[in-house]
């Protein structure tokens, strides 16, 4: 598995779940303009789930995506 | 307590302002706004009457019920089966024993699905609902077709929210056993013809449950003159506590049913060779019960019985009525549910926002409304919309809340519009 989309899945739930500093690379910088989703606890699901369903799916998991 | 009955039409201002001074959650910010409480299909909030009730309860009273000889388990017993009988007079059931406590409208329907369902069930059988029903009126009887064999039918809608009757009078078939429908949709609004409805399954000796999780809030519930066979609701939803709710059925049918759950309370004798079961309503009751539930049912019973009814519909009617003209020509709006006959529920969806994001955007003004798919997926897919923004309003709301909705409406066309 190509690990640059796990490290930008890990980068950005971290951003969002642990509110940890992240330092994207200049090509993800962007990503930091949705920091803000963690003032809206019931809202990091919806920012997080894309990035779990893709996650999942690198992984070749078998069973549906889900946040928890 | 006195009577509230001509508080409604003697001025409407202040009949509202002295309702909305019963409800101390109401006074408070969210946000640095004033709340607007617009979830009331979710839940009511409780007046401080229902609030007292338990206090009370629990301050002076408590004890478990039906067991002991001492004083307050007397005091508490006396309380809980007042309380069923304020519930039969508030439904007009025949009599007490028709009224059994649960945890809610969704353990009344699994009692009527498990009990009456799985001893009667057979493969051939069939369950009639609805397209619009709540999951609690879906999967319960999904769970005994699998345990029996029978099979599922559904009755289509409109795209304006209704009950296709041409259809439902197809699906009434020899084969059917049981109509399991809601009264009043929760996602939209939509008040079914249930005596239509309950006649043409008589007609074919079929019994009919009720869901009026929404209904008992918002209009007279006459179980007789309806002549349902089971009717099921929650407190919650009606001024009373969460965790407690009724199960109204006939007596002939409860009497016939096996029990739900065993344990103690609803037994006469038990050895370990057999035990024998207790009498209706004890017998559909194991354990010992939500006792202060109970009784602040009975409180919210009484709460809303010294209102009017009539008083109540007109009054809710006309904060629907303008909360739908103020969506009528909103910018990107679309009404989901436009029944003719509905309770005050406003669904809607706006082309330029997900209802998460409106849901988001208007609680920061202080407005509390439901988004999402209202647990009732089959019908979010009928009507082609993964989730709507949902203003349910109740006896407290004012045409001023009706505004707010709409200015915190404003914040989100002015980010997404």
């Amino acid at each position: 598995m190509n690990p640059e989309p796990h490290k930008l899945y890990q980068q950005f739930h971290d951003m969002l779940v642990n509110a940890s500093e992240t330092n994207f690379d200049t090509d993800s910088q962007k990503l930091v303009m949705l920091a803000g989703v963690k003032e809206f606890p019931m809202r990091v699901k919806s920012a997080t789930l894309p990035w779990h369903t893709i996650n999942h799916s690198l992984e070749g998991a078998e069973q549906p995506a889900t946040t928890e | 307590m006195s009577s509230r009955a001509d508080t409604f039409n003697t001025s409407e201002t202040s009949a509202i302002e002295q309702i909305r001074a019963d409800f101390p959650v109401l006074k408070q910010t969210v946000h640095g706004k004033p709340l607007v409480y617009l979830d009331n299909a979710a839940t009511t909030q409780k007046p401080q009457q229902v609030i007292d009730a338990v206090k009370n309860y629990y301050t002076h009273d408590n004890a478990n019920v039906h067991r002991g000889l001492h004083t307050l388990s007397e005091r508490a017993t006396d309380q809980y089966e007042q309380a069923r009988n304020k519930v039969r007079d508030y439904i007009n059931a025949a009599s007490s024993n028709e009224i059994i406590f649960t945890r809610g409208t969704t353990e009344s329907i699994n009692l009527v699905a498990q009990s009456f369902g799985r001893s009667r069930l057979k493969p051939g059988d069939e369950i009639i609902i609805s397209t619009m029903e709540h999951h609690s009126n879906i999967v319960p009887w999904q769970l005994t077709c699998e345990q029996t064999g029978a099979t599922l039918k559904v009755i289509p809608i409109s795209d304006a929210g209704e009950l296709d009757l041409d259809a439902y009078k197809k699906l009434l078939s020899k084969n059917t056993r049981l109509v399991a429908l809601v009264h009043a949709s929760n996602a939209l609004g939509t008040v079914n013809p249930v005596t239509d409805i309950i006649e043409l399954a008589h007609a074919q000796d079929v019994p009919v449950l009720l869901d009026g999780a929404q209904a008992i809030a918002h209009m007279p519930v006459d179980v007789q003159a309806l002549d349902c066979d089971f009717y099921a609701f929650s407190a919650h939803k009606a001024f009373g506590p969460t965790g407690i709710g009724v199960l109204y059925g006939k007596e002939k049918l409860l009497d016939a049913m096996p029990p739900y759950q065993g344990g103690g309370e609803m037994i006469r004798t038990v050895s370990f060779e057999r035990s024998e079961y207790g009498q209706l309503p004890n017998k559909f009751e194991a354990g010992t019960p939500h006792i202060a539930g109970a009784i602040g049912l009975g409180a919210a019973i009484d709460y809303i019985s010294a209102l009017d009814f009539s008083a109540i519909h007109q009054h809710e009617s006309s904060v629907l009525e303008y909360a739908h003209q103020r969506a009528a020509d909103y910018p990107g709006l679309k009404i989901i549910g436009q029944a003719k006959n509905k309770i005050s529920v406003l669904s809607f969806v706006l082309d330029y926002a997900h209802p998460h994001d409106i849901g988001t955007i208007v609680d920061h003004e202080g407005v509390a409304i439901r988004v999402g798919h209202h647990c009732a997926m089959p019908l979010m897919d009928r009507l082609c919309v993964p989730a709507t923004a949902r203003a349910s309003f109740s006896i407290y709301n004012t045409h001023a809340d009706v505004d707010a909705l709409f200015t915190g409406l404003d914040s989100v066309r002015s980010l997404f519009g």
